[in-house]
């Protein structure tokens, strides 16, 4: 009975977890003679390869403006601004939330604290469009529409 | 490779001189003692530079490296260490081993790639280790985008350490960190199961190593999303209850609280469990509620972002009741995933039966409390929640569940172990 019950435990959760464990190191051989910067770019997307450009133009002491074209662009912003830290990124919805200096509010949930960090920020020394649909999806501007 | 280095170092010294000083009831076998030390050692060195954050002492080099060299001074760490190898060699060793190691394998190649690891805690550890300072201007919006300003941030606090040290803040400097603090779990769970039920706690400890949970990108011991290391703290202080080190179990309860906001709620499973079979202490209650005011003290240095109000969601709870029932089919239907889970939650709910029938003793008592209070604490957060529970259970629930790996595997370990001493009274009764 007891050796039928461990049996029968460990067969279930060998059965369910080697084919995950399997793909995991599929994924990892087939990462692994990449560098680690292009490790990252080929699992994350077309998006990573953009901020990492933008890691390699702007000082770490900038101050960043992210203007999302459209509501989609809303995660890789925030992946793309995690990844440019310690610069100072802050996220706008469009560009008339740009030019009113009102940051983005990333989750409407009445009963959280969703005071926006920060107060209202001056112009950043860059501004950068994010929109998944571009090629690149985030890049840099010089237009203030 | 530094911060490799800088991981298997600095907690592990940490880790042992604390238990030689506080007195700690250590695991039965050396591998054991390590990840025992590892844990203890980021739960110490954490809460070392939490305190310092919050009296605002500036968290440069001198702060990251003043617990190991403390603790090379006392040097209580070596017997700490030391200890008696496997007791013997077993084939479920071979079991056990084998995924963790293909995982520590893939951990060394593959980025840092859950979300909430990438936006939530990691920046957290890397505007510590670049500010120098938890209540700096990164966690007063001046410096980034902080989502969930008042996590408290004992992990981020050791990540920044490996950070610092290791002169890389990228994401991956904290990777081995991560898949460390999930196999640790794991061996000490197995060297207890082992110490406790013999042959059957090996090898429901092998079967659990090989866990697809394990492997999931958003909350598997590759991700940085601190479930595993929740799992981790509140799973050794139910190992410590059961072991009857009140001590150890409110320690690592402790270190829960200053984990994740829900560590409050296992912390106090670890309390009422122990208050319910009588080993209640009052040397559990101190580091718990200590650990708690450090936390509420440093969420106040800081403003809240994005961060969840829970005495407003508590105190709807009446309002919310009705959706009760839909949190409860939620959890039971991700606990019975088997691509995620196999069937490790329907063998815990057939060894809750096995137990109630078989084994009514006092560990059984302890782990079912912790076990019903962990999931009630669950069902209330989906319940009051201001997500509709079909989004976000999703993508939350399998990684609560995960916290509640370590009892889970010892209600298993102590069914089957009961089914042995069955068969081994029959035995007795058949040759008399």
């Amino acid at each position: 009975m007891r050796v039928v019950a461990i049996v029968l435990f460990v067969a279930s959760i060998v059965l369910a977890g080697a084919p995950r464990l399997r793909e995991v190191l599929r994924d990892a051989n087939a990462l692994a003679p990449l560098t680690f910067e292009s490790r990252r770019a080929r699992w994350f997307g077309k998006w990573y390869p953009a901020v990492a450009q933008l890691r390699n133009d702007i000082p770490e002491t900038a101050t960043v403006d992210f203007v999302l074209l459209r509501p989609e662009a809303r995660d890789i912003a925030v992946l793309g601004a995690a990844e440019l830290q310690p610069r100072d990124v802050r996220l706008f919805d469009g560009w008339d939330a740009w030019r009113k200096r009102e940051r983005a509010i990333l989750l409407h949930d009445d009963r959280a604290a969703n005071a926006v960090p920060g107060a209202p920020p001056h112009a950043a020394q860059y501004v950068v469009i994010v929109d998944p649909q571009l090629e690149p999806p985030l890049r840099r501007t010089e237009a203030t529409r | 490779m530094i911060a490799l280095l800088v991981t298997l170092v600095i907690f592990p010294l940490v880790g042992g001189a604390a238990a030689r000083l506080l007195r700690l009831t250590l695991p039965p076998t050396r591998s054991s003692r390590f990840a025992f030390t590892f844990l203890l050692g980021l739960g110490v060195h954490g809460t070392f530079l939490y305190i310092l954050g919050a009296l605002r002492v500036p968290l440069g080099w001198i702060a990251f490296v003043a617990p190991p060299l403390l603790a090379l001074l006392a040097r209580g760490w070596r017997s700490a260490l030391g200890g008696p190898s496997e007791q013997r060699f077993a084939l479920s060793s071979i079991v056990f081993a084998a995924p963790l190691v293909l995982l520590l394998f893939a951990s060394a190649i593959l980025p840092t790639r859950d979300y909430d690891g990438r936006v939530t805690w990691l920046p957290k550890a890397r505007a510590i280790a670049l500010e120098s300072s938890i209540s700096g201007p990164f966690f007063h919006g001046e410096r980034g985008l902080n989502l969930h300003n008042r996590y408290p941030l004992l992990l981020p606090l050791d990540v920044a350490t490996v950070m610092k040290l290791g002169g890389d803040t990228r994401n991956e400097a904290g990777r081995w960190l991560y898949i460390f603090i999930a196999i640790s779990a794991l061996v000490v769970l197995r060297a207890y199961l082992r110490k406790w039920y013999a042959a059957s706690g090996g090898w429901i400890a092998a079967g659990v190593a090989w866990l697809p949970l394990l492997t999931t990108i958003e909350g598997g011991a590759l991700a940085a999303y601190n479930d595993f290391a929740l799992a981790a703290f509140f799973g050794i202080a139910v190992l410590a209850l059961l072991d009857d080190d009140a001590r150890a179990a409110g320690i690592f309860a402790a270190f829960a609280v200053m984990t994740k906001n829900e560590g409050l709620a296992l912390a106090v499973a670890v309390l009422i469990a122990a208050a319910v079979v009588r080993r209640m202490k009052f040397s559990m209650l101190v580091p718990i509620a200590l650990a708690e005011a450090i936390v509420v003290y440093c969420r106040r240095l800081v403003p809240p972002a994005y961060d969840e109000q829970y005495e407003v969601l508590l105190s709807s709870l009446p309002r919310s009741i009705a959706r009760a029932p839909e949190a409860v089919a939620a959890i039971a239907k991700h606990a019975g995933e088997f691509q995620v889970w196999g069937g490790f939650w329907f063998a815990v709910a057939i060894a809750i039966l096995v137990c109630a029938m078989r084994a009514r003793e006092k560990a059984f008592v302890i782990v079912l409390v912790t076990i019903v209070i962990g999931l009630a604490a669950y069902v209330v957060a989906l319940t009051v929640t201001s997500w509709s529970i079909a989004d976000l259970a999703p993508v939350a629930v399998n990684r609560l569940l995960a916290q509640l790996l370590v009892p889970a595997t010892t209600l298993v370990a102590m069914a089957t172990h009961s089914l042995e001493r069955d068969q081994a009274a029959r035995r007795a009764s058949q040759m008399r």
